[in-house]
């Protein structure tokens, strides 16, 4: 059986860093909030503000803490769980529950305050 | 447990407030030697160690024999070590992250943190004409969602129901599409108050 390395993502740390970036990429969504175990090693660096857990063969439940600008939360997060089962879907992972909290309000024009 | 936090915050508090004056206390009488002035023979004559040292000694005494005061002694011994292990216990089981579920479904949940819930219902309230000032609370409810508790101050000839309408309506961005209620106050602000 050949050694696992962590230079080659698994396909957990893969679904974690494309939730994550397709999270960011949401219009009103202003950074990640590492918390509450919500922080992933992908081998190289730490993954602020999301939790990838197993939930069944080749299922992985999704949870991500989020900040955002003080716009409507429902409509961010819709668009948050649709651009994070996009971003599964271009790597051919299958995200169980895709969990989104808001974990802090930033103000217009600014992140990480 | 909150009360058991509450008590550690203040435990904490008296001790370093204690600490600081006998650590001040110690460096100014360490200025001088000798048995006078700023020495800290003096200090301990201030705070009148030496009829401690003998009141200990009695006490000291008291509980080595048998007796009412080395039963008492072992009492709030076994006592403040159990205070020790809860405010420990306090100190070092992490807290547990508060949050207003806003939506549950097959697909996962939408919560939020206690605060920026709070602040984006203030960031809608507070532009309500009339509006002087806003405070909103946030609460998580047991079986799920929340109440957004909204205090605000309105200027003199603003109406209470008006305000508590436009309040209503201007959280509705927040509270419609989520399970969250509000509970709207309103009063006059104080004369002087200004428009924020």
């Amino acid at each position: 059986m050949a050694p696992v390395s962590a230079a080659v993502p698994t396909p957990r740390i893969r679904l974690a860093r494309a939730a994550l970036d397709a999270a960011l990429g949401v219009p009103g969504v202003t950074r990640a909030v590492a918390g509450a175990g919500h922080v992933t090693w992908d081998g190289q660096v730490t993954l602020d503000g999301v939790l990838v857990v197993a939930a069944g063969p080749d299922v992985y439940d999704v949870s991500l803490r989020l900040a955002t600008a003080p716009l409507p939360l429902h409509p961010i997060a819709q668009g948050v769980r649709v651009a994070v089962e996009r971003a599964a879907a271009r790597i051919d992972a299958r995200p169980g529950r895709i969990d989104v909290t808001f974990a802090d309000l930033d103000a217009p024009g600014e992140a990480g305050a | 447990m909150i009360l058991l936090r509450a008590l550690l915050r203040l435990v904490t508090f008296v001790l370093l407030v204690v600490l600081a004056v006998a650590g001040l206390a110690a460096a100014v009488f360490s200025i001088q030697g000798g048995t006078g002035g700023l020495s800290l023979p003096k200090l301990a004559e201030y705070a009148q160690l030496p009829a401690v040292r003998d009141r200990t000694g009695d006490l000291l005494s008291a509980v080595e024999a048998s007796g009412g005061v080395a039963r008492y002694s072992l009492l709030a011994g076994a006592l403040a070590v159990l205070l020790g292990l809860l405010l420990l216990v306090a100190a070092l089981v992490p807290r547990r992250e508060r949050l207003v579920e806003l939506e549950r479904g097959d697909d996962g949940t939408l919560n939020a943190r206690r605060r920026p819930l709070a602040q984006a219902a203030r960031a809608l309230v507070e532009p309500a004409r009339g509006v002087t000032e806003a405070k909103v609370r946030a609460r998580a409810r047991r079986r799920g969602g929340g109440t957004l508790r909204v205090r605000a101050l309105r200027t003199r000839p603003a109406q209470d129901a008006a305000i508590r309408a436009s309040i209503a309506e201007r959280l509705q961005p927040l509270t419609q599409p989520f399970k969250l209620k509000t509970t709207v106050r309103v009063r006059e602000a104080d004369r002087g108050a200004r428009v924020q």
